[in-house]
């Protein structure tokens, strides 16, 4: 139940179109790993998939169309770590990891031993076992950052989707946390990121999407899409690209004079 | 009662500078009297002889608040403002104590006689301001039927005796309202030979009895007075309506005595005596339910 | 502190002070005769005294605390904003339109149920303006301002209906249904609004789940299975139904909702769904306090409830505008 098919999905927002007819299958596997420019329409595909936004086209969780499915199901199906971090009130670190768990509690009942087990795989996984007391409005950018991972870990769903997971951490934890999330994926489980870390990409992801105007420019292993030629077209730069032992290096270096 | 000061409106024009002074004849009596104040209003339709009296306040003609509403109709309508009552070039103003301050000082400017008739609190009171009114009028002699006419009437009711036992009456008006003594409508009270709660309370003047305290009071016999709700209903009558008052009352309605018969001291002020006196009558001392 | 234990707490403070308000009134009844009234009825005017005077004043002085102790809570949770409540957000200015139309047109003395339907109508307008107005994620300085021209609008709509009644009391009585008052409520009042208030809180209490989820955004909680139609639809009703019932019969007793959840944060946490129960327990103490205080300080006059809620409601609104103003936006 880890397949997502996405057909012929376009957006719409504000009047102006944000995707135009993306289609893109995603399997476990390996962590995809969804790159474009600013605007290209990430975040809206993330939400638009998880019917956040309104969208056109078939989007289907193991065959089973989307508006077929209810929340609280979906909820089974996918976590969602969205790009707004903004917790409203100063809740315990524990606390913010256990909400992960709310689609798999009923009416009355409390926390039961399977969601603390969750639980606290999900803390050792992002290593905030020492912050788990601490109010979460005291944290940094970064520590709050695994937190929200981690509550996305507790739910436990087959299908992962996560919005700039990275975007705050120290080049120690971005590691730790695609690592951790690659092993999610070889277990059986699909994991969908999106991610401006080029470099990280290049190394962790087994799949790129490069997404550019609300198109897909190019879908495949890191090597196919991270090349010279796609750089220059979307994101107007120059790169440093080598394969070593550890794997695809890219870097960008330079901006590449405007060309018509 | 408190209704009167409410009763007569602000002044608010301005008056000519071009006027004299109307002149006084001490001896001949008025000749165009204007009353400002509705128990001046009605003492001075009783008092005056025809055509004397040339305008009366705008309460005089609601029934609600004037016993004399129908002959009120027969003369001029005044609000109480000193420009208006200028244009009529009476030779007497008759105003309450409570009538707008600002009316009547700029009366007494202009030149105008102004007499000034505080509410009754008594029927001694009542009867020394119809023999007032009347030697202002020059109406000495009708004065005195007036006089003897509330005497009559009060009569017909008999004096509270030694009757060792008096009804308790509580009254309640809007807002939990009732009154103590040093008023008219205590002394209509105790005439009718009956108790005011208020009085036995220790209460002076118009005060707010709360609603348990005229429970636990266990009172014969309570007094409502008039509700202005025939138009539109408001929140002030909603004791009326309050399980525990009704539960005082026993199955009996509340005596109703209209606002009219003691709002002004008149000869008709009997009539509140006669109303309340005939709702005591059948009553016998019950069993209190007071501690 | 164990949450089972504030629970105990507050539950035995609720009927402490259940039991002073029932003590407490300008009849001077001691304790013997009161008790005696209360349930045995063998003294006749303590039985009246105590049972169609005291116990609905005290009973609504609970319930109504309750209720707005509880929507206090849940709309602080819902719009993920320590400044929402009833009565800042307009929704008791609202409901007090909606009651006064009903009684002063006459409408509820020919049906008695116009009153407390009108009075949630009210309600259900605030609720609906606010959500319009604020949006999903809203800005205090936008929830505040929205609440502020709400009420001001109600208000003066309010004043005007009472100016334009030809009833010469009616004008006066605007301070009631302002600032709020549980004299000589009777038992008619209690059975006209508990059972709305009560429906109220049914609806409110399960969403303490979906309000926990809130916390981390729209799109997150979303994620985790809320669905945001159903939360605001029974936020509105659940609101509007028992903050109406309640000002129904009341008149708009402010800023209990304001003040309890925040008295609560410190001692049982910030997560929505634990405020709840407690909050309602501790607006009922707050309300029955406030009610027994007003007959102490002045016994024979008629001080409003609303009083003193707002002497100690309103500087408590202002420290804490000034406590978050740094994000107001």
């Amino acid at each position: 139940m880890t397949r997502l098919s996405v057909q012929n999905l376009s957006v719409d927002l504000g009047g102006q179109p944000i995707l135009r007819d993306v289609s893109l299958d995603f399997e476990a596997g390996g962590v995809i790993g969804l790159i474009g420019p600013n605007g290209a329409g990430k975040s809206t595909f993330l939400k638009a998939v998880l019917g956040l936004v309104p969208s056109r086209g078939k989007i289907a969780y193991g065959g089973k169309l989307l508006p077929e499915i209810d929340r609280h199901a979906l909820a089974h199906l996918t976590s969602y770590l969205p790009q707004d971090r903004e917790i409203a009130w100063p809740l315990s670190v524990e606390n913010v990891v256990a909400l992960g768990r709310t689609p798999h509690l009923s009416a009355l009942a409390g926390l039961g031993s399977e969601d603390q087990a969750e639980i606290e795989r999900a803390i050792a996984l992002t290593d905030i076992a020492d912050l788990r007391n601490r109010t979460i409005s005291t944290l940094s950018g970064g520590e709050r950052a695994r937190v929200l991972m981690a509550r996305v870990l507790a739910q436990a769903t087959p299908i992962l989707i996560a919005d700039e997971p990275v975007a705050a951490l120290d080049p120690g934890h971005q590691i730790a946390l695609l690592e951790t999330l690659d092993a999610l994926s070889s277990a059986g489980r699909t994991i969908i990121v999106s991610l401006h870390e080029i470099s990280l990409a290049a190394r962790w992801c087994r799949r790129l999407v490069l997404l550019d105007k609300g198109s897909v420019v190019a879908d495949g292993t890191p090597e196919d899409v991270l090349t010279h030629d796609h750089f220059a077209k979307v994101y107007g730069v120059r790169i440093h690209r080598a394969v070593t032992e550890d794997g695809l290096l890219v870097q960008p270096v330079a901006r590449l004079p405007a060309e018509k | 009662m408190t209704r009167l000061s409410a009763a007569i409106a602000a002044l608010i024009g301005t008056i000519a500078c071009l006027f004299t002074s109307v002149p006084l004849r001490a001896d001949a009596p008025p000749r165009r009297v204007v009353s400002m104040n509705l128990c001046t209003d009605q003492l001075a339709m009783l008092t005056a002889a025809p055509g004397q009296l040339q305008s009366v306040s705008y309460l005089a003609s609601d029934p609600q608040s004037s016993v004399l509403s129908d002959e009120a109709r027969r003369f001029a309508v005044n609000h109480g403002l000193a420009e208006e009552i200028f244009m009529m070039r009476p030779d007497l103003v008759l105003a309450g104590t409570f009538t707008s301050r600002a009316s009547v000082a700029m009366l007494k400017r202009l030149g105008f006689r102004v007499e000034q008739f505080p509410p009754a609190y008594s029927f001694d009171e009542i009867r020394a301001q119809i023999r007032r009114m009347g030697d202002l009028l020059g109406r000495a002699e009708r004065a005195e039927e007036l006089v003897e006419e509330l005497d009559r009437r009060l009569t017909a009711t008999p004096e509270p005796g030694e009757t060792p036992w008096r009804p308790l009456a509580a009254l309640h008006f809007a807002n939990s309202y009732t009154v103590g003594s040093g008023t008219l409508s205590s002394e209509v009270v105790a005439r009718a030979g009956l108790e005011n709660l208020g009085s036995r309370l220790g209460l002076t003047g118009t005060i707010r009895l709360p609603l348990e305290i005229l429970v636990v009071s266990t009172p014969d016999l309570i007094v409502g007075g008039t509700r202005y709700e025939s138009s539109a209903p408001a929140l002030a009558y909603q004791t009326f309506e309050h399980p525990a008052l009704r539960a005082v009352l026993q199955g009996r309605a509340m005596t109703a005595v209209p606002d009219k018969y003691w709002v002004c001291g008149a000869p008709f002020t009997a009539e509140a005596v006669r109303i309340l006196a005939d709702a005591a009558a059948p009553l016998s001392p019950r069993k209190s339910f007071a501690p | 502190m164990s949450y089972r234990l504030v629970i105990v707490g507050l539950a035995l403070l609720v009927v402490m002070l259940f039991a002073a308000s029932l003590f407490t009134g300008p009849a001077g009844l001691d304790i013997a005769t009161s008790v005696e009234g209360l349930f045995l009825g063998g003294n006749e005017a303590a039985r009246l005294v105590m049972q169609e005077i005291r116990l609905p004043r005290a009973i609504l002085g609970a319930m109504i605390g309750a209720t707005l102790g509880l929507s206090g809570a849940v709309l602080q949770g819902y719009l993920r904003n320590p400044l929402a409540d009833p009565g800042v957000l307009g929704v008791s200015a609202s409901a007090s339109l909606g009651a006064v139309i009903a009684i002063y047109t006459g409408l509820s003395a020919a049906f008695a149920l116009a009153l407390p339907v009108l009075a949630m109508g009210g309600a259900v307008a605030a609720v609906l303006v606010i959500q319009f107005l604020a949006g999903g994620r809203a800005g205090t300085l936008t929830l505040i301002l929205a609440g502020v021209a709400i009420t001001s609008l109600a208000g003066a709509m309010t004043s005007l209906a009472l100016n334009l009644s030809p009833n010469p009391f009616a004008a006066m009585e605007i301070l009631f249904w302002m600032l709020g008052s549980l004299t000589d409520r009777s038992m008619v009042h209690v059975w006209l609004s508990a059972p709305f208030m009560v429906l109220g809180w049914m609806v409110l209490a399960p969403l303490g789940r979906a309000l926990d989820a809130l916390s981390l955004g729209a799109d997150a909680a979303q994620s985790m299975g809320v669905r945001l139609n159903r939360t605001q639809t029974l936020t509105v009703l659940g609101t509007a139904t028992s903050v109406g019932a309640a000002t129904a019969v009341a008149g708009a007793i402010g800023f209990v909702g304001l003040i309890v959840p925040h008295l609560l944060r410190p001692v049982v946490g910030s997560k929505p769904s634990r405020l709840l129960f407690p909050s309602a327990l501790a607006g009922a103490s707050l309300v029955l306090a406030a009610d027994v205080a007003v007959r102490l300080i002045a016994p024979e006059r008629d001080l409003k409830l609303g009083v003193l809620t707002a002497i100690v409601g309103a500087p408590f609104f202002l420290y804490l505008v000034i406590r978050y103003r740094r994000t107001l936006t």
